[in-house]
Order: C-alpha cells, then sequence, then structure tokens
C-alpha cells in the first residue's frame, strides 16, 4: 500500500522466513561482577541493554524468528523480552522464542541443545546476544545462499571485520591470521596465537598452497561473531561432542580435518571507501549495496548505506571500542541520538556530547569529547567528564575527573575522585577524593571511599567472590543449575596464585559462601581496600575465573591462565589495557629478578605504563615551555595540571623537572649557560618543592642527574655538578641548610649510592655556606661567582 | 467633553508606579478600561470620543508615547469592532471585558515570548543583551530553568545606566554577566554568540524602535554576522512606518540641533542629557527574527500580523 | 477560563496523554509502527517518500480511527506526528507534513462548517464578542485577529457537530479527499517545479549544480527539451552522488562536466547560475541542504551569480533554524576515515555532517510547485500553508 514499503516485501520474499540463534549467554566470566545480578547481554552498552543492538539488528535484517539460548539469569532475560518492545505483538514481524539450555557448559553444547529440539532446517544466522551491527545481512544470508549452489559442501560464512593491527576493536591478547581464496573467499584456515609470548612462526597447510594459486593471508580482520549458518552446522556440532567453541573448535576442525569436506566462507566487511560504485566487487555485500542504490534511485539524497559496522561485545576491552565507536557514530544509523532502540531520548551536541532530557550541567563544569550523559544525570562544577557514559540519574561530584569510564545508571561519585576507564556498575557510590585506576570493574552496588585508591583492574562486588566451582559463568543466582553445572568450567574467583595479597582472605572467606548462590556475606567489607566507608569485597585482581581451568572461556586458545602469561592475556581483554602494559611488563622482568613479592610486581608493572605516559607528557610540557619561553607561573601551572591529570606523583614530577631543566644547560658552555638556564627557569623547580625534606631530594636529583645521565660526558659530570649546586643556592631554589643536610647525609652513604666523587667536589661550597651560616653573611653572590669561576 | 472627574494620567502613573512589572500598552489598556467604566455616555459617538481625547491625552502627557500609543490602538480598534453592539452599555461591557482580560493576560505574553525564544539560546553561548528588558528576562530566566549555561554582556545603556539593574537581576539568577560600556559594542561583539534586545515598540516595516543604542548594536552585529533578535510582545506592535530617525513621535526638532545655548558658559552635562534622544528606531534588514507571542516571525512577517489585525 | 499553563504546554496536554496505541484501530497501529521502525533504521531517507509515507499515515489515521469531532481528531494527528518525530527527531520533513494535514482538517472542518451553517458565519465574527474557550493570547490582542485556531474552531463546532453524524461523515470523507489531492499534489511536485525550468534556464548558460537532487534533475531536463545548455556538477565527496547526477543528467542537449568540490569557487566566475536541491527550507526561508552546499552558495554570492533553489512546498517547514547541530545529521565517518585505520580511529574524532544550513541572504529564488519566491516571502506561504505557530508548537517538545 504505502510505496517505500516495496523495499521490506522483496526482502522477505528473498529467504523465506530466515531464522536466527543468538546465543544470550557469553559462557565465560569475563564481564563479572557486572553480570553477578543479570545476564550480561542486559547490560548496558551506551545505556540501552545490548541484547537491543541485536535485535534491531537480525530484525532489521528480515529475521522472522529468533531463538535466543540463554542459561544464567534466563527469568531474568524472558521477563526483558516480554516487557520490552519485542513481546507487543503489534511491533515487529520478529518471533522470539527463548529456549532455556540448563545444561549447556559451552557454545557447542548450546548448539546441539538447539539441534536436538527446534530442528532447524533452514539456513540461520548465529550470533551473540552481543553483537552490534548496522549490516542488513539478508543479502548475505541471500549470497550465501547463492554459493551454495556453486559450492554444495558450503555451510557457514563468517563475517569478519577488517582492522588494522593497532585498532582498538581488536582483541589485544589474541593474533589471528586469515587464510583466505581471493577469488571465491573460500576460508581456507585460521591461524590463532595468543599475543603473548610473540608468535615467531605459523603452520600452513602444504595443501592450502598446493591447490589455490591464490591464497590471502590477513591479520587485519576481526571476527565479528555474526555466522550465517546451514543447518549442516548444528549436525556437525551433534557429530562432534568435542567441539565446545565456534572458532577454536568448529571452524578449526573443519578447516583442518581431511575427513569432513565443508567449506567456510568468509565475508569481510570493508568501509564503502575501498569500493566505489565504478567498480562494485562480486561479492554479496557490496552486490547488495548496488540494489540498495537502484531501490533508492529516486532519492534525493541518498544516505550511504553504510553496510559497513558490525562487532561482538566479547570482553570488557570490546565493550569500551564499541561504546567509543557508538558515540563516534561510525555504527550510523546506531548512535545514541538516533538508535533504532527504544530508550531515552538524545540530543546531539558538538564534540559528540549527547544529552538526553533533564541532564543538569554545573555552570564550570567541562563535559567535553564524546560523552553520553543518561536522563537526569548531574554534573558538579568544576567536575570533568570525558569520553565516557553516564548512565540515567548518575552525578559526579565537584572537581571530580571521569575519563573513559563508563557509570551504570545511578551510580554517583563524590568530590575530588578521579575515575578512570572504568565500568562501574549500578548504585555504586563513589565517596570523595577517591581514585580508581584504569581497568577496574565495580559490581552494583558498592560503596568505595572516601579517599582511597584502587590500583588498576582490580575487581569489586557487593558480593563475596564464591570459590567454589560449580557456578558457571554470569550464574550466581541460577542455583538449579549448580549440580549439573561441570566443576571443570567457569567457577567463580578462584584467588589466583598471582593475587597473594588478597589470597588467604579470600580461600578462608570463600568456603564459608560455597551453595549460597553468592548472598550476600556478613563477612565485614575490604574496608583496608575500599576505605573507611567501603561496602564490598574485592574480587581477585583482573577478575579471573578458575585459573587452572583450560577451557574456563569460549576463548578460542589451549593456553590457561593459571601461569604468568595467562593472566596477562586475561588483562588484556580489560577495559583500560594497554599493550604496552604488558610488553613493559615482560621487560620489568627481565631487569628486576624475582625476589620481589609477585603481587608487588604486578603493582610495578600497572603502574609503569600510566607513570610513562606522565613522564612523556610532562617532559613534552616542560619543553615546550623552554621552545616558547613560558613564564614561570605558566610553565608551574602546566606542569601541575599535567600532574593532576595523570595522576602523577609529586617526586616523579620533582625529579622529571629537575632533570629536564638541567637537561637544557648546555655542557659546553659551562658555566654560563648553567647560570642562564637556572636563573630564568630555577623558579620552576622550586614551585615543585614544599619543604626541607623536598629541598634535600632536590639535591640529590642534582646529584644523580650528574652522576648518571648518559647526556652528560664523564669529565663534565663533577664540573657540572660543583656548579650547580651553588647556583641553586644562589637563586634560591633549596637553602643552604638543605645543601648541608644533603652532604652530611651523602658523606656517610655508601659508594653505590651516591658518587663520591661527587660528593667531594661540593666540599668547599658546603664549608663555605657552614661559615656563612654562621657568620649571617650576606654578601654571598660574589664569592659564588668567583667560586666557579675558578674552573 | 470629559464631565467626570476621573484623572486618566493620573490612573496611569499609578499603575506603571505600582507594578514595576506592568508594561505601558498594559497600563494604557487598564487606565482606558477603568475610563469607560467611570464616565456615563449615552450616545455611541460621544462614547468614541470620550475614548479617543483620553488617548490623546495619554499620549501627550508622558514621553513614553510609542507603546502606550500601541495599547491605546489596541483599545480603539476593538472599540471599533464592538461598534456594531445595539447600546452603548452592551458595547461598554464588552470592551470592560475584553480590555480586562487584555490586562490579565497580558504577564502571559511574556512567557510566551520566553517559550519561543528559550530554544534559540544554546548551551555555552554568550549573549549580548541591551538595556533593561523584561521580557529578555524572562527569556533568560526561562534558560536558565532548562539548565543552560550561557555567559551574558549587558550594555551600560547610558543616559540611565538601566543595563546596571539588569546584570544585578542576572547575577542573581547565577548567570555570569558584565557590563559593557555603549562604547565598547564593536569591542566585545566578536565574543558574541547573538544579541537580543526587547522593543518598545514593534513598526509595521518589521523595524523596531527600542532604547536608544539599539541601532548601533544592531549595525555592528549584522556586519559582525551575529544573529540580532529581537523580543516583543504582541502588544507593542505599533501602526507606524517610521522611514528615518527623525519619523519617530518622539522626535523633537530640538534635539542635538545646534540651537543656541543659553548663557556664556555651557554645562555641557546637562545638555547633553537635555539635548539627546532616548529612542531609536532600527530598520527592518538589521533584525534576523522576532521574538513574539505569536510565535517567531521574520520582521516582514510583523507587518502581515498588524494588517490582519486592524484591516479586520 | 485562563489557566497557569502557557501555551505550549497547553498545546502538549491537548495532545492528551491519555491517548495511547490502543486508542487506534489496527489498521493504523500496524502501519505506525512500521513506518517508525522503518524511520528509526534509516531505511526511508527520501524526502519525498517520508513525505508521502507521512500523508498516507496521516489519511489512514483519519480514515480508521474513531473520532467524534475535529479537536478529537486534531489530538490523534497530533499524537501520531509526535511519535514519528520521535522516531527520527531531525526529521523536519515529517513536522511539514503532520502540520500541513493538520491546517487542511482545520481548513476542511470550518468550509463545512461554512456550508452547512451559512447563518452561522455571520454569527461567528472573528472578534472578541463571544469569548472563545482556549484562547491562548489575551482576546483582544493582535493574535486574536486570525481568530481560526483549531482548538477554538473545534470547540464551537464540536456542539453543533455532535449531534449530527451525519455531518461527521461527510466530515471525514470531505477531509479524506483533501489528503488525498494533497498526496497527488506531492507526488507531482516535481513536475510542477519542472514546469517552471523555461522561465529561469536561458539558452547556452552555464549553470552549476550539488550532489543528487532529482527536482533538479527533472528541472535541467525539462528545461533541455527546448533548451541547449551546459551544467557543471560537484561531486560531494565524500559520497560522490554527483556522479549519480552528472549520469542522470546526461543527455544530447546537456552537456554534463563533473568538478570536484574545490574547485567551486575557481568556476564560479564562469557560471551564469546555480541551481540547488535542498533537503528543507527553514521558516526564515534558510536551507538545510547537503553538505557544500553552503560554500557554493557563498562563492555564488561573491560573484554575484543567482541562486536558485529547487523546493516543492513540502519542504517548507515551519520551524527556524535556532540550532545547526539540531537540524543536522552525522552518518558514519566510514566514508572520510574508513574504519579500519586503527591507528587513526582511535587517535582523531572524525564527523561526517550530511547537512548545510544555507542563511537565507545567499538565497535568490525560492522555486516551489506554485512559483518562484524571495526567501523573505517564506512566511506568507508558511502562514497559508500552516496554522498558526501554537499548532505546530508541540514539534519542539523534546527541547
Amino acid at each position: 500500500m504505502a510505496p517505500g514499503k516495496s523495499n521490506s516485501n522483496s526482502k522477505v520474499e528473498l529467504e523465506e522466513e530466515l531464522k536466527a540463534v543468538v546465543l544470550a549467554d557469553s559462557f565465560d566470566d569475563l564481564f563479572q561482577p557486572l553480570a553477578l545480578n543479570r545476564p550480561r547481554c542486559l547490560l548496558p552498552l551506551c545505556n540501552v541493554p545490548m541484547i537491543e543492538y541485536t535485535l534491531e539488528f537480525l530484525s532489521s535484517s528480515g529475521v522472522r524468528e529468533t531463538i535466543l539460548i540463554c542459561k544464567s539469569h534466563a527469568d531474568r532475560l524472558q521477563a526483558y523480552i516480554k516487557q520490552s518492545k519485542w513481546g507487543r505483538s503489534s511491533h515487529s514481524s520478529m518471533k522470539i522464542r527463548i529456549k532455556v539450555a540448563r545444561t549447556a557448559e559451552s557454545v557447542g553444547d548450546a548448539l546441539r541443545d538447539i539441534d536436538n529440539d527446534t530442528g532447524l532446517r533452514s539456513d540461520f544466522i548465529l550470533c551473540t546476544g552481543m553483537v552490534v551491527s548496522n549490516m542488513d545481512l539478508s543479502k548475505l544470508v541471500a549470497a550465501h545462499m547463492a554459493n551454495k549452489r556453486n559450492d554444495k559442501d558450503h555451510i557457514m560464512t563468517v563475517l569478519l571485520q577488517e582492522a588494522s593491527q593497532s585498532h582498538r576493536l581488536r582483541d589485544k591478547s589474541d593474533e589471528s591470521v586469515y587464510l583466505i581464496d581471493p577469488s571465491s573467499n573460500k576460508l581456507l584456515g585460521i591461524n590463532s596465537f595468543p599475543s603473548l609470548p610473540k608468535p615467531k612462526s605459523m603452520t600452513i597447510q602444504t595443501e592450502v598452497i598446493i591447490s589455490y594459486p591464490e591464497v590471502e593471508l590477513r591479520a587485519d580482520l576481526v571476527d565479528t561473531n555474526i555466522f550465517v549458518c546451514s543447518p549442516q552446522v548444528l549436525a556437525l556440532f551433534t557429530e562432534n561432542f568435542d567441539y565446545q567453541t565456534m572458532r577454536r573448535d568448529f571452524i578449526h576442525g573443519i578447516l583442518a580435518s581431511d575427513l569432513l569436506s565443508s567449506s567456510i566462507y568468509a565475508h569481510v566487511l570493508a568501509g564503502t571507501s575501498t569500493s566505489a560504485p565504478e567498480n562494485p566487487e562480486d561479492d554479496g555485500l557490496d552486490a547488495a549495496r548496488d540494489a540498495d542504490v537502484n531501490a533508492a534511485a529516486d532519492t534525493e539524497f541518498d544516505f550511504i548505506n553504510h553496510s559497513g559496522y558490525a562487532a561482538g561485545v566479547i570482553d570488557t576491552s570490546a565493550y569500551d571500542s564499541i561504546s567509543r565507536d557508538l558515540i563516534g557514530r561510525w555504527a550510523y544509523p546506531l548512535c545514541p541520538d538516533s538508535s533504532p532502540v527504544d530508550g531515552a531520548v538524545y540530543t546531539y551536541n558538538r564534540g559528540c556530547v549527547y544529552k538526553a532530557q533533564s541532564v543538569f550541567l554545573g555552570r564550570e563544569s567541562y563535559v567535553e569529547r564524546n560523552v553520553v550523559l543518561g536522563p537526569n544525570s548531574h554534573v558538579a562544577d568544576f567536575a570533568r567528564v570525558l569520553e565516557s557514559v553516564l548512565g540515567a540519574k548518575c552525578s559526579v561530584g565537584e572537581r571530580s575527573v571521569v575519563r573513559g569510564a563508563y557509570l551504570f545508571d545511578e551510580a554517583t561519585v563524590g568530590k575530588g575522585s578521579v575515575i578512570e576507564r572504568t565500568i562501574i556498575g549500578e548504585r555504586v557510590t563513589i565517596l570523595d577524593n577517591v581514585v580508581i585506576e584504569r581497568g577496574c570493574i565495580i559490581g552494583d552496588d558498592v560503596t568505595i571511599g572516601p579517599n582511597i585508591r584502587i590500583p588498576s583492574f582490580t575487581h569489586i562486588a557487593r558480593r563475596k567472590p564464591q570459590s567454589s566451582n560449580t557456578f558457571s559463568d554470569d550464574d550466581l543466582d541460577g542455583y538449579s543449575d549448580e549440580e549439573e553445572s561441570n566443576s571443570g568450567s567457569e567457577g567463580q574467583q578462584m584467588p589466583g596464585s598471582n593475587t597473594a595479597e588478597h589470597e588467604d582472605h579470600e580461600t578462608s572467606n570463600g568456603n564459608a559462601t560455597v551453595g549460597m548462590q553468592g548472598t550476600y556475606s556478613s563477612e565485614p567489607f575490604d574496608t583496608h581496600v575500599l576505605g573507611s566507608s567501603g561496602i564490598g569485597y574485592v574480587w581477585s585482581k583482573y577478575g579471573q575465573g578458575n585459573m587452572n581451568n583450560s577451557d574456563a572461556d569460549s576463548d578460542d586458545y589451549d593456553y590457561d591462565y593459571a601461569d604468568n602469561e595467562g593472566v596477562k592475556l586475561r588483562q588484556l581483554r580489560a577495559i583500560g589495557s594497554y599493550f604496552a602494559d604488558i610488553e613493559i611488563a615482560e621487560n620489568e622482568l627481565k631487569d628486576e629478578e624475582s625476589d620481589e613479592h609477585s603481587s608487588d610486581q604486578e603493582q610495578e608493572i600497572e603502574n609503569t605504563s600510566p607513570m610513562q605516559v606522565f613522564e612523556r607528557e610532562l617532559r613534552l610540557t616542560i619543553a615546550r615551555a623552554f621552545e616558547r619561553n613560558h613564564s614561570i607561573e605558566d610553565t608551574a601551572f602546566e606542569i601541575s595540571n599535567v600532574r593532576l591529570s595523570y595522576n602523577g606523583d609529586q617526586n616523579d614530577m620533582r625529579r622529571i623537572v629537575a632533570q629536564e631543566i638541567l637537561g637544557n644547560i648546555d655542557l659546553g658552555g659551562l658555566p654560563t649557560s648553567a647560570k642562564k638556564v637556572l636563573s630564568r627557569w630555577g623558579g620552576v623547580i622550586k614551585r615543585c618543592i614544599s619543604n626541607e625534606i623536598e629541598q634535600v631530594e632536590v639535591v640529590d636529583i642534582v646529584e644523580r642527574y650528574c652522576a648518571l645521565d648518559p647526556a652528560v660526558s664523564d669529565d663534565l659530570r663533577s664540573r657540572l655538578f660543583r656548579q650547580t649546586i651553588p647556583l641553586l643556592y644562589e637563586f634560591d631554589i633549596v637553602e643552604d641548610l638543605a645543601i648541608i643536610a644533603w652532604y652530611n647525609k651523602a658523606v656517610t652513604k655508601s659508594s653505590d649510592e651516591v658518587s663520591r666523587e661527587l660528593v667531594q667536589k661540593i666540599e668547599v661550597f658546603v664549608d663555605w655556606l657552614n661559615e656563612s651560616e654562621e657568620e649571617e653573611d650576606d654578601d654571598d653572590d660574589d664569592d659564588n661567582d668567583e667560586e666557579s669561576d675558578d674552573e | 467633553m470629559t464631565n467626570n472627574t476621573f484623572d486618566i494620567v493620573q490612573h496611569y502613573n499609578s499603575l506603571i508606579e505600582g507594578d514595576t512589572n506592568i508594561s505601558a500598552p498594559v497600563a494604557a489598556v487598564g487606565s482606558l478600561v477603568k475610563l469607560i467604566e467611570k464616565q456615563r455616555a449615552t450616545t455611541m459617538l460621544e462614547f468614541t470620543m470620550i475614548v479617543r481625547t483620553a488617548c490623546e491625552k495619554l499620549k501627550e502627557a508622558t514621553n513614553n508615547s510609542i507603546s502606550l500609543s500601541a495599547g491605546c490602538d489596541v483599545f480603539m480598534q476593538q472599540l471599533a469592532r464592538t461598534s456594531h453592539a445595539q447600546s452603548v452599555d452592551e458595547c461598554r461591557e464588552m470592551l470592560i471585558k475584553a480590555g480586562s482580560e487584555f490586562v490579565q493576560g497580558a504577564g502571559k505574553c511574556r512567557d510566551n515570548v520566553a517559550e519561543f525564544g528559550s530554544p534559540f539560546v544554546r548551551d555555552d553561548q554568550t549573549i549580548l543583551i541591551h538595556s533593561y528588558s523584561r521580557v529578555i528576562m524572562g527569556l533568560l530566566r526561562r534558560a536558565v530553568k532548562q539548565n543552560k549555561r550561557f555567559r551574558v554582556y549587558i550594555t551600560e545603556s547610558r543616559p540611565d545606566q538601566s543595563g546596571l539593574r539588569a546584570a544585578a537581576e542576572l547575577q542573581e539568577l547565577g548567570i555570569p554577566c558584565e557590563v559593557v560600556l555603549d562604547a565598547a559594542i564593536g569591542y566585545i561583539m566578536e565574543k558574541v554568540d547573538m544579541v537580543l534586545v526587547g522593543a518598545e515598540g514593534v513598526v509595521e516595516s518589521g523595524g523596531l524602535i527600542n532604547k536608544i543604542g539599539t541601532y548601533q548594536i544592531a549595525i555592528i552585529a549584522k556586519t559582525a554576522k551575529k544573529p540580532f533578535y529581537a523580543l516583543a510582545e504582541s502588544f507593542k506592535f505599533v501602526r507606524l512606518y517610521p522611514l528615518s530617525q527623525y519619523d519617530l513621535p518622539t522626535y523633537r526638532s530640538d534635539l542635538l540641533s545646534f540651537k543656541e545655548k543659553p548663557g556664556t558658559t555651557i554645562d555641557w552635562q546637562t545638555e547633553l542629557l537635555r539635548n539627546n534622544p532616548m529612542l531609536d528606531y532600527t530598520p527592518p534588514e538589521y533584525i534576523t527574527l522576532l521574538f513574539t507571542d505569536l510565535g517567531v516571525m521574520t520582521p516582514s512577517g510583523v507587518s502581515d500580523e498588524l494588517i490582519k489585525f486592524y484591516l479586520d | 477560563m485562563e489557566t497557569a499553563t502557557s501555551p505550549l504546554q497547553s498545546a502538549l496536554q491537548s495532545t492528551s496523554p491519555t491517548l495511547s496505541f490502543s486508542s487506534f484501530s489496527r489498521d493504523v497501529t500496524v502501519p505506525l509502527e512500521n513506518f517508525i521502525v522503518q524511520l528509526r533504521r534509516g531505511q526511508i531517507t527520501e524526502a519525498k517518500d517520508i513525505a508521502k509515507r507521512t500523508a498516507v499515515l496521516m489519511r489512514q489515521v483519519v480514515a480508521n480511527s474513531r473520532w467524534d469531532d475535529v479537536l478529537a481528531l486534531v489530538n490523534l494527528l497530533k499524537f501520531v506526528g509526535k511519535k514519528l518525530v520521535a522516531a527520527q527527531p531531525r526529521e523536519l520533513l515529517i513536522v511539514n507534513i503532520v502540520c500541513r494535514i493538520i491546517h487542511i482538517v482545520n481548513e476542511e472542518t470550518s468550509s463545512v462548517e461554512l456550508i452547512e451553517d451559512p447563518s452561522k458565519k455571520s454569527a461567528t465574527p472573528k472578534s472578541a464578542t463571544s469569548p472563545v474557550k482556549g484562547t491562548e493570547t489575551p482576546m483582544m490582542g493582535l493574535g486574536q485577529s486570525g481568530a481560526f485556531m483549531a482548538q477554538n474552531l473545534g470547540e464551537q463546532l464540536t456542539s453543533t457537530l455532535k449531534k449530527r453524524t451525519m455531518d461527521m461523515f461527510r466530515l471525514k470523507s470531505s477531509i479524506i479527499q483533501e489528503i488525498t489531492e494533497y498526496i497527488e499534489e506531492l507526488e507531482g511536485t516535481e513536475d510542477d517545479i519542472a514546469d517552471k525550468a523555461l522561465e529561469h534556464i536561458h539558452s547556452n548558460e552555464i549553470i552549476l549544480t550539488c550532489g543528487r537532487s532529482r527536482t533538479v534533475e527533472k528541472f535541467l531536463r525539462t528545461a533541455a527539451r527546448k533548451r541547449k545548455f551546459h551544467v557543471i556538477v560537484t561531486e560531494c565527496a565524500p559520497m560522490y552522488d554527483g556522479h549519480e547526477q552528472a549520469k542522470a543528467l546526461a543527455c544530447p542537449n546537456i552537456e554534463v562536466v563533473v568538478i570536484p568540490d574545490s574547485a567551486v569557487f575557481a568556476i564560479m566566475s564562469r557560471v551564469n547560475k546555480v541551481i540547488l536541491g535542498t533537503r528543507v527550507v527553514m521558516a526564515n526561508g534558510g536551507l538545510i541542504a547537503t553538505s557544500g552546499t553552503h560554500m557554493i552558495a557563498a562563492a555564488a554570492r561573491h560573484h554575484s551569480t543567482q541562486v536558485v533553489v529547487c523546493a516543492g512546498q513540502y519542504k517548507h517547514s515551519p520551524s527556524f533554524p535556532f540550532d545547526d547541530d539540531r537540524f543536522n545529521t552525522l552518518v558514519s565517518p566510514d566514508a572520510v576515515l574508513p574504519y579500519r585505520e586503527g591507528d587513526l580511529v582511535g587517535a582523531v574524532d572524525v564527523a561526517y555532517p550530511r547537512y548545510d544550513y544555507v542563511p537565507p541572504e545567499l538565497v535568490d529564488v525560492l522555486v516551489d510547485n506554485t512559483g518562484g519566491h524571495l526567501p523573505s516571502y517564506l512566511y506568507r506561504l508558511l502562514q497559508e500553508n500552516y496554522d498558526s505557530a501554537k499548532d505546530f508548537a508541540w514539534t519542539i517538545h523534546d527541547q
């Protein structure tokens, strides 16, 4: 009746009754403890439950029936679907069937279940419940069906997204190389390795090379967790009952097997720019796009059908990237302000700031760049919110900084707190002056603070972690499943060997809560970590699951997480992790031998990177100040800004500032150059000092610099030192007492702590200082100059 | 002719003084309503004459005759419409009813202007306003309520320095504001995102009569390509078509006219105050949009509204 | 009588909160939900398509829902309109159509009323003699002059019409007929505009246009039947829909040249006329048109080249451009920077705004299906086609 409808009608005719299978359970615990109270797919992504994106994607692809397979919190999911628009008959032509797979332990089990009961007889789409995509998959399904006529063994098409090595969407713990026959897009092999240790080689079956004239090896592809499957896929899963996961077991198994002659095809999602309309590639999606162009020939202004975005939220790192993609509108029309998903209405503001209704921003607040503010959220004066998502009724107190963080509904942040690259659950209260370092995950209803620093990658929940292995996945209150659950699977949070800090604590308490479905424990809260008013318990770091469990994740690797490597790989999958962390960690490990406690080591590892960033930033700032000849005040202000925004340490700052300034002394032009630099810039160092002890430290820093810095040639070391120290005094950067104090201390120290040679060099000066102090003599300037001129 | 003792001018002044929020046209209509309540005319002609003379009297008695005359015009038009009534008493009754409703509803006009105008105020803007205007205050008040954050420059607005009053009021609302010299408008225009002015009267061309200084702000805003919005309740639309500054009813030939000054030593300060105009006329081409209680309109839309009203 | 609520609020409330999907029959809800879903997914993007679908949906609402008086009908229409606007808040066309349909309903009602009861014509003078319920400005004020406001009228008529179901039936069918006529008018918009082509295009002229526009295509092709001229098309990166336009325009009488967007200023000195399409014409005569249009218009102004904008009346929006961002659409920046470029995607913010706002000063002539107008004349057209400001006040509800 309506002209525009022809579009959707033709789509439906194309494949009669397209079906989809959605794995609403993830069979891993990468989101714990956030998913304690609800299934992971109901966690909000840009303030919309993730399952909505998936259902919307399927529905807009013309899927008529969706089977949701869930295990943990099945009732919550059921209730959700019932009250959502999907439950409304008039809304959608897509039927949703929920299937509870109580015994499933893995993707494989779930698919076998489906095979047993539903009897899917036609091709279907398989994806997880956490897929975000703006594609119209019906075209791909059509291409899949068409290809089946050419290749009878074609059982599956894998959807892959192009993303270069450093792309944020990539799973940093995984290196995958895909072997593709470019003429047919047939997938010839997948080589996946954990990214640690760095893989040195990979094997390619010779027959692949022999039988295909051309083979593409691509390392720039990311699995989207979307598959188009023929019914045979289910049968194959049933036949091979040891298949657990899709990629590692199934695809790998099929491709490597000589017996199974099935073939799998890959479809690579490329951006529009790779295929200009002039030369459409012979490929389902491009054909689809052309068809679109034709269909929309009437268009006054034709939107490009960006058929290009698909990604799965597989871990918290992906959660972070996909949130950013949604905010940055990469998945248009899926974006906060024009989301096809029911939810609050957001308005777009410059710089990708999305505001829902009744958002209150303090007059002096700073909300900029890639921020989503949920309904009734509140940002107080002087608070900074950047690159973050605030849920409904969230509030951020005065002078707090929220950067790269995801606050679920009703979370509140007190005054002067800093939250960085963290996911914070519903109704969490963060009190004043709390610093939450990156990578933390805070479960619902926790209270933290005041005045505490939560080290990075800490997981905190309102409930005690379960030490029993009888729980699986996000399934703490799925008590009916306990017994059936495989004890080998994703048990909750056995403290790992590496988390010695909390180990005793957790094991001893863990037993108390076995079988209590993670009910709220009466144990005292971990206030030593959470602060005096803290409510909640620390889970193991990195949120490790059962460390001894090789099958723990739907990951596709065989390595386990028991060793250090595994822990790091796991950390790589967490929000806020950098690959650099691990590389640095590797180096550190080489440097320091293992006399230190392992958890301390980790502490080191985690702190190094932000520290380095801070240091680099600070050095740049000072260099800029020199270059542009800033005033002392401006420079000092900028330095302290850098320190605040990177949470840098005072001592580090002092050290770096002093080093940078000393580094600007032209060693060839001593002593005048030293005098010039210190008279101009000494004030900056002075501003980093607040008490006598720190003055002494500055002297120490200068000594270290003169003695050790590689930029200083050996013959100049003592000269530089001898001339710098009096200048420090002359320009009032340190007081005489500090120099004397340092000297007295240095003389008594062993020679590997200070350079004896250097200490001696200022003996004369110190003596003079001692004298002048007694005499209270004022005309010391001349003396100083004379001293330096002596050389 | 007016055989009653009712002094309309006095009543008008008491209305203005009694309520700082009342605008001149509303007070005029209020006074006229009072007048017809008091008088006892028997013929339609007499009735009309009474009202007309009262209007004249009002215009003469006040210096701010422009917006006042708008009120008088509205009342006269109403009178013309009701003139088909059977008797003077019926006519009077209807007029009183309509008039008092007009007076009561006047405050709401201001809210409506604010309602239509407030979407134009956006987060993080810098606004320049001129002088003191109740309708601007209403708009900004609403914008504050909508959690918008903005800054306001206010002109000092010599000679009565009404900008200071506006600044005090805005400060109270928690809006960051600065008062700028009238001479510094060119200086700050670059920092301004939009200009808001009120109006004494909006004329048929869509131009606007307002506190002295408005014209120059409009010219600078146009040069700097900043939007210049005028806010006016519809009862400030007047039936005038000025072609130059000197066509305004408030024009006095002795203003700035190089006439001989009395005495040998001249007190320039008093001369300045005495000899300068209080209002100027801003031609429509300088006005981006008008926010009125009838909706947002372009200057050309104003004459349409006026024609519709007075030609009915 | 006068309540404390402001007119906009009362206008909002008058689309009474008690309305819900259940107030409609399935004949309305199914296509409505369908349309909403498609709007949200961005599946319908073509201006005319959206306009037509909205109008058809409105006709369905009129035909298939229960309403006893005009006021109730207007409320139903507003309710549906609000739903559609919420589905795609940046789509101004929906507002245009809904307002237009409401206007049609009001017009039709008054004409039926006048025919039915000629005696009443004199009895309802446009004056304040009979105090009308629901007046928003003081009845003496200016806004009263054009006293045909929906509510007033609706309420006046309710009393009389309610009793006469026959009349309601007749009214319903005449409203439906009017809407059908309007839909037909929509269909023919491009042709009507193209009929004016010969007034604007002369032989051997060099004409510059931008991006893909069906209206402009038809306009130029119609002129090409009689005259020979050159057309320069800017390619409109990164969408390159200028290429498509060039292909569509190519015919014996038109010599088409495609130029990169950056060459616009350089070539403008040779151009005789700029002919543009647009998404929406705002109430002040400004345009929301494909990005790149502002640059072309500015270049044309610099060279004093005439800018002609072809846009059907359904594109005339009653709202004013108070916020550039609210009327723009930012689509996926993938075309600007491919998503796979991992180093950059994380490091830079990329934006791809779909539209430009072109201020009315840069537009010389607006050609619609009734003829050419100055941008400053637009307010008159709006007054003819839409009811007073208060009637579309509901559209800014999300402010």
